[in-house]
């Protein structure tokens, strides 16, 4: 009996300009729950490639139960029984969920599959996953929580000795994340190897049972999950001590600046806040409870059905977010790369976008107005990058979030929506984002913060309104957070 | 020399045009030493002008992310319109070419506008405009009867020269630098990009992402009647169907110049080489006595070749970007 399901032996790969993992170890036991953290660009998702196959290391080896190999293919990786979960799908949106699932490798063969029996078998699949699926439900008409899940069940579905998971609850709620939990551990029982990328550190505690940390390509460190804490495990994955997650709060709530009454649209119903000057104003809820929804309905990005929306005392009507922008409200979207940042371009013309108009004079760019505002932000927001010319897609996700806010900073909005700033960057640059939240509002700046990770938004919001289904349940003051009582109330089952 | 190897590293893949270029070029002159002679440079820039300023317009479009088939009976139209002017409707000739280039601008607005209006594709958009227009410029002429009857000062701009320049060189010129400042140095430019490269990021950034598409089909609009009137002024007439031809050689110079069908990408040298590379193929082809038709096939390959190693380079660049990191 081997007591390693998988090991990398000194892996060296290198991209152009760029060492991406420096002669890494690493040793993965059979049966065990193997976490993976670090911050983007430590190495993490070059390492998951390597062991797919979908790309080949410069140097080391890769051993698979025992058997050394130079490097891995995709057919490989796969006859040895490894599955990979990716981040981003790989469904066929117009295709029904059980399809979706055995896609490429119907039972019954090509010519003549056996719909009955994958339907039948999905169906088995998700009351083992206990998970809420209809097989016949089209992939385009589910929740992003629940294409992650059947992408899960896809690779649960062909039985690997070795599931990869690559930050699997970055679109989950706290109710499919539990699912997932379970999922993990009914595997583990079952003898599967599970290595497990994520961000969530406080799930890295949850499930492990080691923790392998990545830096700037290199190994630091595997550790027992009992024989580390959260303080430690982050000063690993930064290299720095981070004393508290949440910088302290120095900003004081001022005056209304809005006020929203009974906001309806999108399947969002009679929402009514204020937000204050100064203030950071948490949306909770679980996904799909409408946060985003009625962010996009302020933004003006989607337009609202009824409700009134008063801004810095006047009453507005916003059909569309350049009218938003021109009364200085900003919105940092939830999906960054399709609707934040524009990839390729550079960061110079991503920051200014916003302020096209500022910088220029009858149409005519200035630059050097436009190179005093950039330099301005750069110093503030510590953008890690050579150039201003640095195309977007050259950028880590920490950096582009940045850019993301700079464009709104430059702007000098008075009320900035965020719609899961944190979402998918590392520790250092949630820091960073966290930093510069708190000096917005303390400089008067509003901001309403969506989140799904619920320490962020008690650790950071002034206030909380939460959501279920499309209704506010209640609205939290600083003194009554605490993660039981969101849940309960982002929980709230109205009868219908 | 470093910062020439970076600069080569940078524009790795989009040298390949201008290397076609150059490669056609050099087989040409082996062929015909007359070829590299200033006379015939003078009459490719001159063949290549008309093309060159309505590929500047269509440039605005396909950067912002549309696209324009209209182009070609725009530019019929507007020699119609530019003939009418100085002959039935009795205007000096000054104010003919301005009746026509505001002409060109409300046919490009229009175009925008069913566009940005109705979420059509921009590419059935166009094509119906364009027959529209076709027929237009048909009934105008009553069956395709050409316009005649123009003063004699209507040939300067198609057929007059400054000094040894001719005319339609120095609008080129203009019309080129134009181009460049636009999308260079104005926010309208910067706003092309963006709609082109991610409109809805551009939105959400308080960009109207509708009015810019607008405008940049009113820039076609422009440019092409600029188009119309020096073809009107080349023969001498308002033609209904003098336009047609222009239709996808323009496409073809954009495309094979780098101008992205997919938008956000291309600037004002891949204008300029595209109309270059289509304008060499023609005269080329003609001093060393090939036929027009395979000139047509020369033309049509270069376009496919284009395209594929535009499709090829951009799969390349997905890959790379895949394996440095995942992108959604």
């Amino acid at each position: 009996m081997e007591e390693y399901a998988l090991q990398l032996k000194n892996i060296t790969k290198r991209y152009p300009g760029v060492l991406a993992l420096d002669d890494i170890s690493v040793n993965i036991r059979k049966g065990e729950v193997h976490a993976i953290c670090g911050e983007n660009g430590a190495g993490k998702s070059t390492m998951m490639k390597l062991i797919s196959g979908a790309i080949s290391p410069d140097g080391g080896k890769i051993c698979v139960f025992g058997k050394d190999y130079d490097q891995m293919t995709p057919v490989l990786s796969r006859e040895l029984g490894i599955e990979v979960v990716y981040q981003e799908f790989n469904l066929v949106p117009n295709l029904p969920v059980y399809e979706n699932i055995y896609l490429g490798m119907y039972p019954g063969g090509k010519v003549s599959p056996d719909f009955a029996q994958m339907k039948q078998k999905t169906r088995e699949l998700f009351e083992t996953l206990e998970a809420d699926i209809d097989p016949r439900t089209k992939v385009k008409d589910l929740s992003t929580a629940y294409c992650q899940l059947v992408e899960i069940a896809k690779s649960v579905s062909k039985d690997p000795k070795i599931l990869i998971l690559d930050e699997p609850t970055a679109a989950l709620t706290e109710k499919e994340t539990e699912i997932l939990f379970k999922l993990v551990d009914k595997l583990k029982k079952a003898g599967t190897t599970i290595l497990y990328v994520s961000h969530r550190l406080s799930e890295i505690f949850d499930i492990a049972d080691r923790v392998t940390v990545f830096r700037d390509g290199k190994v630091i460190e595997t550790r027992n999950i009992e024989d580390i804490d959260r303080h430690e495990l982050i000063a690993l994955m930064a290299g720095r001590e981070v004393k508290d997650s949440y910088p302290e709060k120095i900003n004081q709530p001022g005056e209304v600046i809005l006020r929203v009454k009974d906001l309806c649209g999108l399947g969002v119903e009679n929402v009514s806040f204020e937000v204050r000057k100064g203030e950071i104003f948490g949306f909770a809820g679980l996904v799909g409870a409408g946060r985003t929804e009625t962010a996009r309905m302020i933004f003006g990005a989607d337009e609202a059905d009824s409700g009134t929306i008063e801004f810095m005392g006047k009453q507005v009507h916003i059909h569309n977010p350049e009218q938003a922008v021109a009364l200085g409200i900003g919105l940092v979207p939830e999906d960054r790369k399709t609707q934040g940042v524009i990839l390729n371009l550079s960061i110079r013309k991503n920051i200014t976008l916003s302020i096209l108009r500022l910088v220029s004079k009858f149409g005519i760019m200035d630059f050097k107005k436009e190179n005093k505002i950039l330099e301005e932000h750069k110093n503030a927001l510590r953008i890690k990058t050579p150039s201003f010319d640095q195309l977007l897609r050259n950028l880590s996700g920490g950096n582009q979030q940045k850019v993301v806010v700079s464009k709104w900073l430059a702007r000098e909005c008075k009320l900035l929506i965020m719609d899961e700033p944190t979402r998918g960057i590392d520790v250092g640059a949630k820091q960073e984002i966290y930093n510069i939240m708190n000096r917005l509002a303390s400089e008067g700046v509003a901001i309403i913060m969506i989140s799904s990770e619920m320490p962020e938004l008690i650790g950071m919001a002034d206030r909380i309104l939460v959501m279920s289904e499309g209704r506010q349940t209640g609205i939290l003051e600083r003194g009554e957070f605490s993660q039981e009582r969101i849940l309960e109330m982002a929980s709230h089952e109205f009868v219908s | 020399m470093t910062k020439v190897k970076s600069y080569l590293d940078q524009q790795k893949g989009k040298l390949t045009v201008p290397l076609v270029l150059l490669l056609m070029c050099v087989i040409f002159a082996i062929m015909n030493p007359r070829f590299l002679s200033v006379d015939n440079i003078l009459s490719v820039l001159r063949q290549i002008s008309m093309l060159c300023i309505m590929a500047c317009g269509v440039t605005f479009v396909m950067v912002s992310g549309g696209l324009d088939l209209s182009v070609g009976s725009m530019c019929s139209i507007a020699t119609v319109v530019w003939a009418l002017g100085m002959t039935d409707w009795g205007l000096p000739q000054w104010a003919a070419i301005i009746i026509t280039i505001l002409f060109g601008c409300v046919l490009g607005y229009m175009n925008g506008a069913l566009v940005t209006f109705t979420k059509m594709n921009p590419m059935i958009a166009t094509l119906g405009t364009a027959t529209v227009l076709e027929g237009v410029g048909y009934i105008i002429c009553h069956g395709g009867m050409p316009i005649y009857g123009l003063p004699e000062s209507a040939k300067l701009l198609g057929q007059g020269s400054l000094g040894p320049l001719p005319i339609p060189i120095i609008i080129m010129a203009i019309c080129l630098v134009a181009n460049w400042f636009t999308l260079n140095r104005t926010y309208i430019g910067r706003s092309f990009y963006a709609c082109g490269s991610n409109e809805e990021a551009a939105r959400l950034s308080g960009i109207n992402s509708g009015r810019i598409k607008r405008i940049a089909y009113v820039g076609a609009g422009f440019f092409t009647a600029i188009c119309g009137v020096i073809l009107g002024s080349r023969v001498n007439s308002g033609q209904p169907a003098a336009g047609k031809e222009f239709q996808m050689n323009c496409l073809t110079a954009c495309i094979v110049g780098g101008i992205s069908a997919g938008g956000g990408e291309g600037n004002t040298l891949s204008v300029f080489i595209g109309a270059l590379i289509v304008g060499v193929i023609d005269n080329g082809f003609t001093i060393i006595r090939v036929n027009e038709y395979w000139q047509q096939i020369a033309r049509g390959l270069i376009l496919i070749f284009a395209v594929a190693m535009d499709a090829i380079q951009r799969q390349r660049g997905d890959k790379a970007k895949r394996s440095v990191k995942r992108s959604k």
